[in-house]
């Protein structure tokens, strides 16, 4: 063969994993470089692409399949295993070679899990103290104390059994004071939320109120209609009536209902709501 | 948001509004919901849904977004506003320190409830102050006071979006006459019904941190540079929006001239020039001259402020976390930027192996970031890759965030633990309180009330002193957290 450049021993290449390609720098700046596939065929001549130079890998073509079966191993186990926790993996030889003696403590292997509460390294500093923060505590419980009081301070309806007569009575006198339910501008609130009771009256008004502005539109084409248009605002009057029958229907239902409504509204304890969760699949109320 | 905020938004809700509004909460934090979804999913009665819900909305902690079909809706989490309920005590102390006790009163009450009409606050608030006053000139006075508080913007309208930007702060019509009436007892609709106004926190922000600004000044140097860093800060106002990151410039003539006016610091006056070229020279970079004119403009620098006051905080966690030789790992990094272990290693002047462990622990708890760089051109020697330590502000912050979430969590879970296993003397205790109380409004005093008193036995007593005092600890830690959070949030704010 040829001139050598040099002879070069296997160690002192690069290995590329992804390539599976062996680099050694060549003095024209690319790299000499020779695949693993080739070396284990027994080829020992690694080119250089920009030039024509050439060297001798020195190996021993044993060790070399001994090394890469080794190595392929290990991999596969450490994939296998998932990793962490799966006792000292690495032998004498290649803990001195990362750099640990065997005079080193080795991390010990750990089999119980991290505690709960994790013990405080550190004392921590006392905090800081001062009138304003006193103050600070002070308007804090206050504010708490107040929230708590309030309406806004939902309980869970006790379930009717559990509660015994007195509590009861306790409860009606309550559920009859204003203040203690929190009050709402339901025209800012999506509508479903709206207990039936408001929702109906809301609604009484809103159809009211579009009546209105209906026949006041009406009215304004009749003005401004001329004597030739007559058929069509008579046409339009005849439209009138009928709209007009449909909330009064409605008004006669509210104020059945708004009677009923009131006797049981006034010694409300709570429990009708539990009777609307049946109601889940209807939708909500129109 | 993460999940240690959902626990703690949990905990917000539950000391204020109760069990089945924390419920409904949660439900809405993880996920948008609809009305049966949240019934469902939290089996609480539909009824008792919709009225956590209205409750919520109105103290605009959810916002709902309506169908199409223009009555259901989908309702979501002001997650920013629950953990603003933590601040409430600042916001009325702030504005107890500005304004009066009346003005205070108005506030906590709006606070208290959401959002309020003008006459409703009012009313609220004549019915606390009542005591031996005339009650037509209180009335009067509030209603002076709550114009005063809407010109400062500290309160605005609960937008709807019919509004117009500018009909934010415009004063209600209030009627005192019709005011009256309600007030002795008769009904009468009230002439600003249906406009309601809210707690601005923006506001409330913008003094909040001109107050931190002022005090980190004042603990760096002395109270004479605090009052100029005060009066430098009202007077930015003049000329600048409130919020953007470094202000107009600022005349210093004007500052020394107001600064005569007031005469409350003669020190400061005396040697004005020194002061403020202490405070321009300094490393931290508070103010920058910007003009010559007229004795020299300077510009605040907010955005750099915070950035300071960040770091300086991030710095003494780690000092306390992990203690001083990882905070001098730390700075070193800091002022590198990109560093290699090694050259850590020998910067530091800590033994290799310690400086190591540290490093790795500043590494673990995500202080330090590590950048693997792999050296592609085919250089001499063996392939050797650079390991870069470096620091990555944002990352830092959200991850310190997410510790203060974790102590709120866990001082609010011991508090109520602690509530929870004493509960039984807390009632006694605030029976007796009841009894007593009642008992002296009687004009009932000397042997019964003692006698009653007695109930509770001195060890009772020395327990009940030594929960409070736990209780006012926790409490206490809760509100400095959140001062830690406000300044981390200032500074998210103006990156």
């Amino acid at each position: 063969m040829s001139v050598f450049h040099d002879e070069i021993e296997i160690e002192d290449f690069e290995y590329d994993e992804e390539e599976e390609m062996y680099h050694y720098p060549c003095p024209c700046g690319d790299r000499f470089c020779i695949s693993k596939e080739e070396l284990l065929a027994g080829e020992e001549i690694a080119t250089c692409p920009s030039c024509s130079l050439i060297v001798r890998v020195i190996y021993d073509l044993e060790t070399f399949i001994d090394e890469i079966t080794e190595v392929s191993k290990m991999s596969g186990r450490g994939r296998g295993r998932g990793g962490r926790g799966g006792g000292v993996s690495f032998n004498r030889e290649q803990l001195n070679a990362i750099g640990i003696t065997p005079g080193d403590n080795l991390p010990v292997l750990i089999t119980e899990p991290p505690p709960l509460y994790p013990p405080l390294n550190r004392k921590p500093v006392p905090l800081q103290e001062s009138l304003e923060c006193d103050y600070l505590i002070i308007l804090r419980q206050n504010i708490l104390d107040q929230m708590q009081a309030s309406g806004a301070y939902l309980r869970m309806p006790q379930a009717l059994e559990k509660i015994n007569k007195p509590q009861q009575e306790i409860s009606k006198l309550l559920a009859q004071l204003s203040s203690i339910k929190e009050k709402f501008d339901w025209q800012m609130l999506p509508a479903e939320l709206r207990p039936k009771a408001v929702a109906r009256r809301m609604k009484i008004k809103e159809s009211k109120s579009v009546d209105v502005d209906t026949r006041l539109n009406q009215l304004e084409k009749q003005e401004n209609n001329s004597v030739e248009a007559m058929d069509v605002t008579v046409k339009e009057e005849g439209e009138v009536p009928e709209e007009e029958e449909e909330p009064i229907e409605n008004y006669e239902d509210e104020d059945i209902d708004d009677g009923t409504d009131y006797a049981n509204n006034y010694f409300d304890n709570g429990e009708a709501y539990e009777d609307e969760e049946d109601n889940l699949d209807d939708g909500p109320i129109y | 948001m993460s999940a240690q905020q959902g626990l703690v938004v949990r905990l917000i809700l539950l000391e204020r509004f109760g069990d089945i509004v924390a419920n409904v909460g949660e439900i809405i934090f993880q996920n948008p919901n609809s009305l049966y979804h949240i019934a469902k999913s939290t089996k609480v009665p539909l009824g008792k849904v919709k009225e956590a819900l209205s409750i919520l909305i109105k103290h605009n902690l959810a916002s709902f977004k309506l169908n199409v079909d223009g009555i259901t809706a989908v309702y979501t989490l002001n997650i920013k506003n629950v953990f603003l309920m933590l601040r409430f005590p600042k916001f009325i102390n702030l504005i107890k320190t500005k304004f009066d006790e009346e003005v205070e009163i108005l506030v906590e009450e709006i606070l208290l409830k959401g959002c309020l009409t003008g006459s409703e606050v009012i009313l609220k608030a004549t019915a606390r102050l009542q005591e031996n006053k005339n009650i037509s000139v209180l009335i009067q006075q509030l209603k002076d006071k709550f114009a005063s508080l809407v010109t400062a913007k500290y309160v605005i309208k609960l937008s709807t979006p019919t509004m117009k930007e500018e009909d934010l702060f415009a004063l209600p019509n209030i009627d005192l006459k019709k005011l009256l009436i309600v007030l002795n007892g008769g009904s009468e609709t009230l002439s600003d019904a249906g406009v309601y106004w809210t707690i601005n926190f923006d506001r409330f922000h913008q003094d909040l941190r001109d107050q931190l600004i002022v005090n980190a000044v004042t603990n760096k140097f002395d109270e004479n540079i605090g009052e100029l860093m005060r009066i430098l800060l009202q007077q930015m106002y003049v000329r600048t929006a409130p919020w953007v990151p470094s202000s107009n410039p600022v005349p210093i003539l004007e500052v020394k001239e107001i600064l005569k006016k007031r005469n409350t610091h003669s020190q400061l006056i005396t040697h004005f020039e020194q002061y403020v070229n202490i405070l321009e020279q300094d490393s931290t970079g508070i103010i920058r001259k910007v003009g010559e004119a007229s004795g020299g403009s300077y510009q605040i620098e907010m955005k750099h402020i915070f950035n300071q006051l960040v770091w300086e905080t991030i710095e003494h966690i780690v000092n306390e976390k992990f203690d001083s030789k990882a905070s001098r790992i730390f700075r070193l990094v800091r002022s590198r930027h990109y560093i290699e272990p090694e050259q850590i290693q020998n910067l530091v002047m800590i033994p290799a192996k310690e400086a190591k462990r540290i490093l790795y622990q500043l590494l673990e708890e995500n202080f330090l970031v590590v950048n693997e760089l792999k050296r592609s051109a085919p250089n001499l020697g063996p392939n050797k890759s650079f390991t870069l330590f470096h620091i990555r502000l944002d990352q830092i912050i959200r991850n310190i965030m997410e510790l203060c979430y974790k102590s709120l969590y866990n001082i609010m879970t011991r508090r109520q633990h602690e509530k929870y296993l004493n509960k039984r003397l807390i009632d006694k205790k605030q029976r007796v309180d009841t009894i007593t109380h009642g008992m002296r409004v009687q004009g009932i005093s000397g042997d019964p009330v003692l006698d009653i008193e007695e109930m509770i036995t001195p060890p009772e007593t020395e327990i009940l002193n030594r929960i409070g005092k736990m209780l006012q600890k926790l409490s206490l830690t809760e509100l400095q957290i959140d001062d830690t959070m406000f300044s981390l949030e200032m500074y998210l704010m103006y990156d």
